[in-house]
């Protein structure tokens, strides 16, 4: 019935091709080459949708329209911002490590994109299909704090030192309650590998599925992955009204544009987390019932392409992250990690310990 | 800091350094320069230097008429343009015995307090901007716009007005004052149950704010604080009410008083305030009085020798203006009391000990307008 | 707003050890003292605090709980707020996109002061008399009264205007060049776009060249 293309046809042709023409040898190192392109590129115009969308969510919640000015709607002010940033000067300040300066920004976003790896886009389309894929992403995501410390430490600025010590208190306290909520996603899925979360959740997704724990562990996941980028209420590391601009005060040009990517490539890449975890991923919206009724509706869900459900899915988180960026006040260092080690960890521990009874007891549908 | 033991060798030791910030630092509003010595995140000392702004406008009114003068003090506190001219205004027409129109006066409190509710609402979206929240700052705005409207259409300007003057005012307002005014409010009115859904209800802010920046009223006394500074840490302080002036004493209005003495008290304070603005000007538009909006005075004021004092109740506090005349026609000194000057003071014993967050936090709710400071 | 308060300061636990000395010190403060005509917000504070410290023990899981979820419903009213903004902005918007309704919808209102000007009438005559009021009264000599003297035709000499200069780059728009002038001669104009690339093109000559004062009319033209 469904006559479409899949991916998976897609990438066997492709494999098919070049083993034709080549070594097989070659044909794995030009695939590698292929796929990290195609994930970057897709990516890239991902975050383009994403400053876009962000301006334009930031202005309707202020009550102004967003840029308009370049393009019909505005929709080329990514595109000008990029090439002013480009054509920028970039230097670095006086008596700063230089080398670290420069290496910094590169570094931060290289960590961000390696955790693109094991992540599932569709249904067989996986660069690394591991099966221990989001212990990988929650080991990398970790490591994203020693660009930003390395920014700060080498700008030779206080208000960039602040930030940055600021950033690696809070994210290495709410990279805790991450672990924690998406264990109890891996525990409910008996995976470590994202396609095989992905794969648990076609008869409906966790959120659904495994009652109030997921539901908890969802919540937690996003407010500390929130927190992991930077982004506000948990801004501390920028806190514009404080340190002006934090850990990249001193950065101009497109190095300060890789640290800007860098944070819509952490937020696209926490959100498509969350979305595998909970969300089913590319996985279509299906419910856990057997009635003749509900596999009806399973299969119109069908129709849907999955490409539209994953990044359906993965706008959708991101959209929450800006709607609370533009809402809430921004917390202050001790509250932010009274947050975490008061509120969040405890109750991702008991939700842990919660979601275990659940599976145990095979409570969960 | 001085008798601070000496660490031993095992004890972790942290050093402190100073950050400048300011004169350019989103935070200050201006070009305020503070000199925090902190330690890790902790604020230890503020030296807050002044001057960046100093225009000399008390220098310059010497050699300017009395009535040239007053428009250059709407430069001081921009934010309370009107109560500035106001106040100039008084303190000439007491020093000649003028007595000015029972209009003239109604025009002037609505102004005065229509000045306040602009003020305080660019400081609640500047407050909430400080804390962290922009959208907040879109809502001030909107609504400090529709006042804007008004001020443009009745005194030609939008901020730096020069609208009150020695014997009444400028211009008469326009026929349809009173209208727009009653609309004006019914849509503010309208608006404030957003500011409470955003922002004073929001937890986050309650959290950042209460508790936090404590002013006893023994210090806000002898730092001199005035307005909604003094008034959160329970000094009764209300200009309006102690020593009224152009017809306050006849209103019915309650000078707002907390007890809090922390951020969420002045909060509490500046919100209250509104509400009560709101209510003096709708008891003067019921009866708005018709007639003569100025009385004549002669081209060239006067004042015969002597020292005149007139107080009045800014957006941010009590504003002074003392005047030492020398019978000429320009005064021999004019001195301007700010309260911006004197709530800077605030800042100090506020954030001591605290986090570089709470700096801003103190800065945003103490109100700071940095020219008022400067002069 | 009130209510808010009360129930915000519930929630207040004792954690904040730094202030728990100065909580104390607040107690101490009596309201009420200040007369019937003060708001007393700081009553509920008081109460509150009183309430809190006895309960401190008793109920620190439920106050636990209690906080958790007071957090979560205000910050979800503050959430539904912007939603509503963003899904309506088409009515809640406010940008005035200046540049595209500079014919259309701008609301410049007729009283902003823009700039000085001097009106003159069909038969380019102004009103100005060359007083130099004006200029004594404006603060900043953004007005210079360059007058000549001619003669009239029954040989007595008279000063006219000869040109009215205005410095628009230092005018404040005080008005009070305006309210000083006897003749009503000059006005403010509420144009706005006056921006140019040089300052020397803000100094302009009101009187037009060869206009001339309007004479006044005669007590007997008046009274027919
Ligand atoms: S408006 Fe004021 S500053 Fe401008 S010319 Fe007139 S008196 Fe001078
Ligand atoms: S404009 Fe008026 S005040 Fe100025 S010189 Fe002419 S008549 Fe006199």
């Amino acid at each position: 019935m469904i006559s479409m293309i899949e991916f998976t046809d897609i990438t066997a042709w492709i494999h098919s091709l070049l083993l034709s023409v080549l070594t097989p040898t070659w044909t794995y190192i030009v695939e590698l080459a292929l796929s990290g392109v195609t994930a970057l590129v897709v990516l890239l115009v991902c975050v383009i949708i994403m400053v876009y969308m962000e301006r334009k969510v930031a202005g309707f919640m202020q009550l102004r329209w967003g840029p308009n000015r370049v393009g019909p709607y505005g929709i080329f002010q990514v595109i000008a911002d990029v090439i002013k940033l480009l054509l920028k000067e970039s230097f670095s300040p006086n008596r700063a490590d230089k080398v670290m300066f420069n290496i910094a920004p590169a570094l931060a976003l290289c960590v961000s994109l390696m955790a693109l790896a094991p992540i599932s886009w569709a249904p067989g389309l996986t660069m690394w299909d591991t099966n221990i894929g989001i212990l990988f992403i929650t080991a990398i995501s970790s490591m994203g704090v020693i660009g930003i410390l390395m920014a700060g430490w080498s700008s030779n600025n206080k208000y960039s030192l602040i930030g940055a010590m600021r950033s690696g208190a809070q994210i290495v306290s709410y990279e805790l309650s991450a672990g924690l909520s998406i264990i109890t996603a891996v525990a409910l899925a008996g995976t470590l590998s994202t396609n095989g979360i992905i794969q648990s959740q076609a008869d409906g997704w966790w959120i659904l599925k495994g009652q109030i724990p997921a539901i908890i562990a969802f919540l937690i996941y996003v407010i500390a992955s929130t927190a992991e980028c930077n982004r506000a209420p948990f801004d501390l590391a920028e806190a514009e009204s404080e340190l002006t601009a934090g850990y990249h005060t001193e950065y101009a040009g497109m190095q300060f544009g890789i640290f800007y990517l860098n944070e819509y490539i952490n937020m696209a890449i926490v959100s498509i987390i969350a979305s595998t975890l909970f969300l089913g991923g590319w996985m279509p919206f299906h419910l856990p019932f057997d009635y003749p009724v509900v596999q009806t509706f399973n299969h119109i869900m069908d129709f849907i392409p999955t490409w539209m459900w994953f990044f359906g899915k993965m706008f959708l988180i991101i959209f929450f992250m800006m709607w609370f960026r533009w809402t809430f006040p921004r917390l202050r260092i001790d509250q932010l990690l009274k947050l975490e080690w008061k509120y969040l960890l405890p109750i991702s521990i008991v939700n842990l310990l919660f979601a275990a009874v659940i599976i145990v007891l095979h409570w969960h549908l | 800091m001085e008798n601070q033991p000496t660490p031993s060798p095992t004890e972790l030791r942290t050093e402190e350094f100073v950050v400048n910030i300011g004169p350019q630092h989103p935070a200050t509003h201006g070009v305020l320069r503070i000199e925090a010595t902190l330690d890790g995140e902790t604020v230890k000392n503020i030296l807050p230097h002044l001057g960046y702004i100093h225009r000399g406008i008390e220098k310059m009114t010497e050699s300017m008429p009395y009535k040239q003068s007053i428009y250059l003090t709407s430069r001081m506190d921009y934010l309370s343009a009107h109560i500035n001219n106001h106040a100039c205004s008084l303190a000439i027409e007491n020093a000649l015995g003028i007595e000015i129109p029972a209009r003239a006066k109604a025009i002037r409190i609505i102004m005065d307090e229509l000045q306040r509710l602009t003020s305080h609402e660019l400081w609640w979206g500047s407050c909430a901007m400080d804390i962290g929240a922009v959208t907040p700052f879109f809502l001030g705005f909107r609504d400090r716009e529709r006042i804007l409207e008004i001020f443009e259409a009745n005194t030609g300007n939008r901020l730096t007005m020069h609208y009150i003057v020695p014997g009444g005012v400028m211009r008469d307002v326009l026929p349809t004052f009173v209208s727009d005014v009653k609309e004006l409010l019914k849509k503010i009115k309208g608006y404030r149950h957003e500011y409470d859904q955003l922002i004073t209800g929001n937890f986050i802010f309650q959290h950042r704010t209460q508790g936090i920046g404590y002013l006893s009223k023994e210090q806000a006394i002898s730092l001199a604080c005035s307005g909604p500074v003094a008034r959160a840490s329970g000094v009764s302080c209300d200009v309006r009410k102690h020593y009224p002036y152009d017809g306050y004493e006849k209103l019915d209005f309650k000078e707002v008083i907390d007890y809090g003495c922390d951020n969420w008290a002045r909060y509490l304070v500046h919100m209250e305030e509104m509400t009560q603005s709101i209510h003096i000007i709708e008891q003067l538009l019921d009866n708005f009085p018709t007639g003569d909006f100025r009385t004549k005075i002669k081209g060239i004021i006067k004042l015969p020798e002597g020292e005149y004092y007139q107080r009045v109740e800014t957006a941010r506090g009590e504003l002074g203006v003392y005047i030492v005349a020398d019978g000429s026609n320009k005064p021999y000194r004019m001195k301007f009391r700010t309260p911006s000057f004197s709530n800077l003071g605030a800042v100090k014993p506020t954030t001591v000990g605290l986090k570089i967050a709470d700096l801003m936090a103190n800065m945003s709710t103490i109100d700071l307008v940095v020219p008022d400071i400067d002069r | 707003m009130f209510c808010i308060g009360i129930y915000s300061s519930l929630k207040k636990t004792g954690e904040l050890n730094l202030y728990s000395s100065l909580q104390e010190e607040k107690l101490n403060i009596k309201p009420g003292s200040n007369g019937t005509n003060s708001v007393k917000l700081g009553k509920c504070h008081l109460i509150l605090a009183q309430k809190k410290i006895k309960n401190k023990q008793m109920k620190s899981l439920f106050n636990y709980i209690k906080e958790v979820i007071y957090a979560f419903v205000s910050l979800a009213k503050g959430l539904l707020l912007t939603l509503r903004y963003f899904i309506t902005i088409k009515k809640v918007n406010i940008t005035e996109e200046y540049p595209n309704n500079r014919t259309t919808t701008i609301s410049v209102k007729e009283r902003f002061y823009g700039e000085v000007v001097l009106p003159h009438n069909e038969n380019n005559e102004h009103k100005c008399t060359a007083c130099t009021l004006c200029q004594m009264a404006c603060p900043n000599n953004s007005i210079q009264i360059i007058s000549k003297q001619i003669e009239t035709e029954d040989g007595k000499k008279k000063r006219v205007l000869d040109k009215w200069v205005y410095h628009l780059d230092s005018c404040t728009f005080c008005y009070q060049c305006i309210d000083a002038c006897p003749q009503d001669a000059i006005e403010m104009k509420n144009s706005f776009e006056l921006s140019v690339y040089d300052r020397t093109k803000l100094i302009y000559q009101l009187n037009r060249p060869g206009s001339k004062l309007k004479e006044k009319p005669t007590v007997k033209e008046q009274q027919s």
